[in-house]
């Protein structure tokens, strides 16, 4: 366990205590740190923090539904702490793909796959052909790839063709999406 | 009106034509510069709303106009048309199935080029989702559901292989024209209870079922702990009750009380870290039951165990047949889901040879019908912080439905399989239905074994001279990580208990795949 979690534990178990005694100014005052530290860790992308966030909001969430005591108060606390779990478990279900260099660095799949696409649009498994690349690594990085913006993609019948956008390979952050459509395909 | 509406009219016309469907997408595999001229007239008229796909569609100038599958019928749309419009629709669906995501957007940024009418149609999506479990608005077309499970997000491996690897008969199947949305349909034949019975069709459901979690399934790096507390350990610990009924035997398997055991487990395991805990068919006494219940209970704070399935029987309310369920409980114990046995399994006389089982004047049976009433719908649970997770107790793996619709949909991340069996190796049937339904699929497949029926097992060795077939070291659990392509073999993990002394009573393994071995060929078999 982190520091940063162990601290989270703490507040986690003061939250509680506080709860339990009744005292709800300390349980809001807890609840409040709670959430801003989950949204310092959000807008910081700090990935471990906001799982550590996670657990002990989780837990907390648990520990309060177990009680007998279903008082309006810790209800109350109980759906604050629901909602801070929600918005917490939202931002954790996507992930942000790494810049186009990183992708595309030489002997990495990315690379692999870019150079293939190079001279033409590919379906996944002529990729794996072109490429040598097992079909678990290409349909490993594609979905990275295109929301990098790297690669655009299009169906054709059971088929997912995918073409090079030739985006520079630059360190900033993607501008792509998993929705590029085949409109600049070459 | 709202796309996913648009995309089930566009389904029903497109497996109402599924030969002409095949053929159309065989030469769009072979000519995807018009695939995508297709696609890109489509996703344009998407921008503008549904309905201005569907006019799109439906534009009586296209027919006849040289598209070669449309208006075969004279008043049909083209179906190229049909086929590009639902493949529009299938692709602005995307973002919600996508683990990676562009910094600092979110799903309107999927919309924000577009009209306003675009970020309300996707937040009248999610809505449904979440609320409805269907993004379509009629409960009758059945369910139009994300097809990715939460482990697929990241890694999409049907993009990857050929289609037809799927394995449907003629290499076809109108599911696979599709990345995003599949149609879940309200009803599915299933065969017949038993030889001269009607044919049965069982209701199909999917359950997004509510609940907080704290582990992300879709990051690839997510390794889930699975424990499996085969619970019967000795003989006695499971009476096979049989009993004559219209002139056949039948069988009905009763487990004794076995609070103590089950609980102790529930507690090592949630210190051990395991992330979910299975309990093998028709294991659990309701006083078991709720002794598990407790354990999970005092472990919901501060252990690891996020959810546990446990096999009952459950006596009929009205006095009919009990049913064979297997129960899902959260971290706290309570019950928020169930899957009823769908088929039964009734023995022939080498099966009642190999588990003895004999009639009241000690003669062995040559046949014995199992004592359930069967299931009538199938459900396919998405977890929160674990995956979709479908349930096919014992029999209802090895018959044809619903297993085929679970491999062809590839929508499942977690087929778990609660059997009553002697010891589980990989060589026997469960292996290969287990290995037929990860194949080639994200389907992680589970099978979990108690370890009773062993005993007899051994007793019919002995008395028969095969001393060699006797299991020492039974098998409880398999665990299946899918090949990604045919040429891959599936990787196992087969777990197993000493029969002469079972402690410590539980397996437990985390998912890493990479440590297990590859599954034998079935010529070099156990």
């Amino acid at each position: 366990m982190t520091g940063f979690e162990t601290a989270l534990r703490l507040l986690a178990d003061d939250l509680l205590a506080a709860v339990g005694r009744g005292d709800w100014d300390a349980a809001d005052a807890e609840l409040a740190t709670l959430a801003e530290e989950a949204a310092a860790a959000m807008a910081a992308g700090r990935t471990a923090d906001l799982s550590a966030v996670a657990r002990q909001t989780v837990r907390c969430h648990t520990a309060l539904s177990l009680g007998e005591d279903g008082n309006g108060n810790a209800m109350q606390r109980l759906g604050q702490l629901r909602m801070l779990a929600l918005v917490v478990a939202a931002a954790r279900s996507r992930k942000p793909p790494r810049t186009p260099r990183l992708l595309a660095a030489p002997g990495t799949p990315g690379a692999a796959i870019l150079s293939a696409l190079k001279r033409g649009p590919l379906s996944g498994p002529a990729l794996a052909g072109a490429t040598g690349l097992s079909a678990a690594a290409i349909a490993a990085a594609l979905p990275e790839l295109r929301a990098c913006g790297l690669v655009r993609s299009w169906p054709a019948g059971r088929l997912t063709f995918n073409a090079s956008t030739d985006r520079p390979l630059t360190d900033r952050p993607s501008t792509g999406g998993e929705n590029a459509t085949a409109r600049e395909m070459p | 009106m709202h796309p996913a509406d648009l995309f089930i009219g566009l389904w029903r016309r497109l497996t109402a034509r599924r030969d002409e469907v095949r053929s159309l997408a065989g030469r769009l595999e072979a000519d995807p510069e018009r695939a995508a001229v297709l696609f890109d007239a489509a996703a344009e008229r998407l921008r503008d709303g549904a309905a201005s796909l569907e006019t799109w569609v439906l534009d009586p100038d296209a027919r006849g106009n040289g598209e070669a599958d449309g208006g075969a019928d004279g008043g049909a749309p083209p179906l190229d048309r049909v086929l590009a419009a639902a493949q529009a629709i299938d692709a602005w669906f995307m973002p919600f199935a996508a683990w990676y995501a562009p910094a600092a957007a979110d799903l309107r940024m999927q919309g924000s080029a577009a009209p306003d009418g675009a970020a309300a149609d996707l937040l009248e999506a999610r809505r449904r989702y979440n609320r409805d479990g269907r993004f379509n608005a009629d409960p009758a077309d059945g369910q139009l559901i994300l097809r990715p499970g939460l482990l697929a997000r990241a890694f999409n491996v049907r993009e990857a292989v050929m289609p037809s690897a799927g394995g449907c008969d003629d290499g076809f199947d109108p599911v696979d024209l599709f990345r995003t949305l599949l149609v879940v349909p309200p009803t599915l034949a299933v065969g017949a209870d038993r030889d001269g019975e009607p044919e049965r069709r069982i209701t199909m459901r999917f359950q997004r079922l509510a609940g907080l979690q704290d582990q992300v399934p879709a990051d690839p790096d997510w390794r889930p702990v699975i424990g499996v507390v085969p619970l019967l350990q000795a003989e006695d610990d499971l009476d096979i009750h049989r009993f004559e009924r219209d002139g056949e035997t039948w069988y009905d398997p009763l487990a004794r009380p076995l609070a103590r055991r089950a609980a102790d487990a529930v507690a090592t395991l949630a210190e051990q870290g395991a992330t979910i805990v299975l309990f093998p068919e028709v294991s659990a006494h309701p006083e078991t039951l709720a002794a598990i219940s407790e354990a999970l209970r005092r472990q919901a704070v501060d252990g690891s165990i996020r959810y546990a399935l446990v096999g009952v029987r459950q006596q009929a309310k009205d006095g009919g047949r009990p049913r064979n369920r297997a129960l899902l409980l959260d971290r706290r114990g309570r019950e928020i889901a169930g899957q009823t046995k769908l088929h039964c399994w009734d023995l022939d006389s080498n099966q009642c040879r190999s588990y003895d089982l004999r009639d009241r004047n000690g003669r062995l049976l040559d046949c014995a019908r199992e004592d359930i009433e069967t299931g009538s719908r199938f459900t396919l649970f998405e977890l929160p912080g674990f995956g979709r997770l479908a349930i096919a107790i014992c029999e209802d793996l090895g018959r044809s439905q619903p297993s085929a619709w679970i491999a062809s949909a590839m929508a499942a991340d977690w087929l778990v399989t609660p059997v009553m069996d002697s010891g589980l190796t990989t060589g026997r049937w469960q292996a290969k239905e287990g290995a037929a339904s990860s194949r080639t699929g994200y389907c992680r497949v589970i099978v979990a074994n108690s370890m009773a029926l062993s005993h007899r097992f051994n007793r019919y060795c002995r008395a028969n001279g095969e001393e060699d077939m006797i299991i020492h070291d039974c098998g409880v659990a398999l665990l299946f990580q899918p090949r990604a392509d045919e040429a891959a073999a599936p990787r196992i993990d087969c777990l197993t208990l000493p029969l002469a002394d079972p402690a410590p009573g539980y397996v437990c393994s985390r998912w890493t795949p990479d440590r297990w071995q590859e599954l034998p060929e079935p010529e070099e078999a156990e």
